[in-house]
């Protein structure tokens, strides 16, 4: 506004001055001859009045451009003084970002694989722990119940072998029952043996009690029987030889039957005692077989649970494993920026070098250098980046593509 | 004998999680920083497989699958490409060079394994 006030100040000046020359030459010219040149006189003051209106209106015109040309080189010299050390600024910062990037890049690197090495030796003794573990259970459990089968499969074994066992034991007591009905029936022989000794004595005594009429009858028969009396008296000799005999038989059988006695008594409390030992047998087994059944279910349980926890721990690592990959992608992406950095860090340095030469300072081809930027992506999230459209989540989900 | 398997990546965190899973699944496994690393690893060696990064400096992961290639020893080397990059124009040039199967980053250790069990030398 101050601008236009004085140039409409000048302009006015302008226009007082060429009227004041009109007005001057009309009076000149009217003091000579004022009444053949009043015309003419007339006529040049009215021309320098618009000689002198045209005149300020071209001098306010061209102080309004002038003023214009003067307010666009002060905004060129005010921009350029605002942009001023800019380049030199990127030709420093530019670096200096790239070396902290680069620093943070491979900070992450280096954490990330003393991490997966950690993951990795974990991964190996779990799965050193797990085979240890099988080993030493006998593949109690193999995750879908073939270890439990087997296990079961060997107590039915165990379980089939004290059955044979306990069955070799009843062979046994039947043959003890056998030999002690044996015995029973040589305890009856026994008793027909002590009643034939006892038969032999009363024969003997009998034949006696005859030897002895004989030698009564021989007697009364005089000489004439006295071979008679030695033949009775030698037969009563052997009555009394077959009665003694026959006692010793009758002791002796009783001696025997006596002991045959004491053996079966002895037998049969056997007998008893292995019956009882046969029972008391199959019940411990069998409380030994269920104490194993229920340790080896304890077991199964407990190997099958640690199977689980192990598969759990296992697939925990295989996850691990994928989130590890994103340094990968993290060092692509601030690769490619550092490249990027460093190219318009060259572009900057070439011009300030063109500038210094006094060379004409190509403009940077935005489109073009965006263009070139986003051929350099090899990630989505680079691209979604680059529309705007940012997206902090790698791609989870894994492809694989066979030829 | 445990088959070998080459793993060659720029980025050591992505050699060191391969190598965990290649590792536990009992392969024994050689890396390789780049594919020129990797070129130099060709020493004949009886290699069951590659498994390589794409974008890496130096020489990237298409260019040494070609020079690979064309390495009698290991013509017929399979390859599977691990990469961050999903486009069908880098998968074919992937095919083109020789690769049997294109991963993207990040994988999952079981479809790695099973990929690597279908692909891998007898």
């Amino acid at each position: 506004m101050k601008a236009v006030a004085s140039d409409r100040r000048i302009a006015r000046l302008v226009w007082v001055f060429c009227a004041g020359l009109g007005l001057s030459g009309a009076a000149a010219a009217a003091f000579p001859s004022a009444t053949v040149n009043l015309f003419w006189a007339c006529a040049a003051g009215l021309t320098g009045l618009l000689a002198g209106g045209f005149l300020a209106s071209r001098v306010r015109n061209a102080l309004a451009h002038a003023r214009g040309e003067t307010d666009e080189a002060f905004h060129h010299l005010s921009a350029a003084q605002s942009f001023q050390g800019l380049d030199e600024l990127c030709g420093q910062i530019l670096p200096i970002w790239n070396r902290q990037i680069e620093t943070a890049r491979s900070q992450t690197e280096t954490s990330l694989v003393d991490l997966a090495t950690c993951f990795g030796d974990i991964h190996q003794r779990l799965d050193a722990a797990l085979g240890l573990y099988r080993s030493s259970t006998g593949s109690l459990s193999d995750g879908n119940g073939g270890g439990e089968k087997d296990v079961m499969t060997m107590l039915e074994k165990g379980q089939g072998d004290l059955s044979a066992m306990l069955s070799s034991l009843r062979a046994g007591l039947q043959a003890k029952q056998e030999m002690l009905d044996r015995i029973r029936e040589v305890s009856r022989f026994s008793d027909e043996l002590k009643a034939m000794a006892g038969s032999v004595s009363a024969l003997a005594n009998q034949t006696n009690l005859v030897a002895l009429n004989a030698a009564i009858e021989a007697a009364w028969a005089g000489e004439a029987g006295r071979g008679f009396a030695v033949i009775a008296d030698e037969v009563r000799k052997l009555s009394t030889l077959s009665g003694d005999t026959g006692k010793q038989i009758t002791s002796r059988v009783e001696s025997v039957t006596h002991a045959i006695h004491g053996a079966v008594e002895i037998a049969e409390r056997f007998a008893d005692q292995d019956a009882r030992a046969m029972r008391d047998s199959e019940q411990l087994i069998e409380g030994v077989l269920n104490v194993f059944r229920g340790a080896v279910e304890h077991l199964t349980q407990a190997a099958t649970q640690f199977q689980h926890e192990g598969q759990e721990v296992q697939e925990t690592v295989s996850g691990v494993i994928v989130s590890l990959q994103f340094q990968d992608r993290v060092s692509q992406i601030l690769n490619q920026t550092m490249g990027d950095m460093a190219r318009l860090e060259n572009v900057l340095n070439e011009n300030r070098e063109r500038g210094a030469r006094g060379e004409r300072v190509p403009p940077i081809d935005v489109a073009a250098w965006l263009e070139q930027l986003s051929s350099t992506y090899t990630t989505l999230e680079q691209l979604d980046n680059h529309k705007g459209t940012q997206t902090n989540a790698p791609g989870n989900a894994t492809e694989v593509t066979f030829f | 004998m445990a088959k070998t398997i080459l793993i060659v990546d720029d980025s050591a965190s992505i050699r060191q999680v391969v190598g965990l899973t290649l590792k536990g699944a009992g392969y024994d496994v050689v890396d390789a920083v780049d594919g020129k690393d990797a070129l130099s690893k060709l020493d004949g060696r009886k290699l069951h497989l590659v498994i390589s990064d794409v974008n890496m400096p130096n020489m990237d992961g298409i260019s040494f699958v070609k020079e690979m290639k064309t390495k009698p020893a290991y013509k017929f080397t399979p390859v599977i490409m691990l990469t961050t990059e999903g486009s069908e124009a880098k998968k074919r040039d992937g095919q083109m060079a020789g690769a049997k199967a294109w991963v993207v980053k990040p994988f999952q250790p079981a479809q790695m394994l099973d990929a690597v069990s279908k692909l891998i030398m007898p």
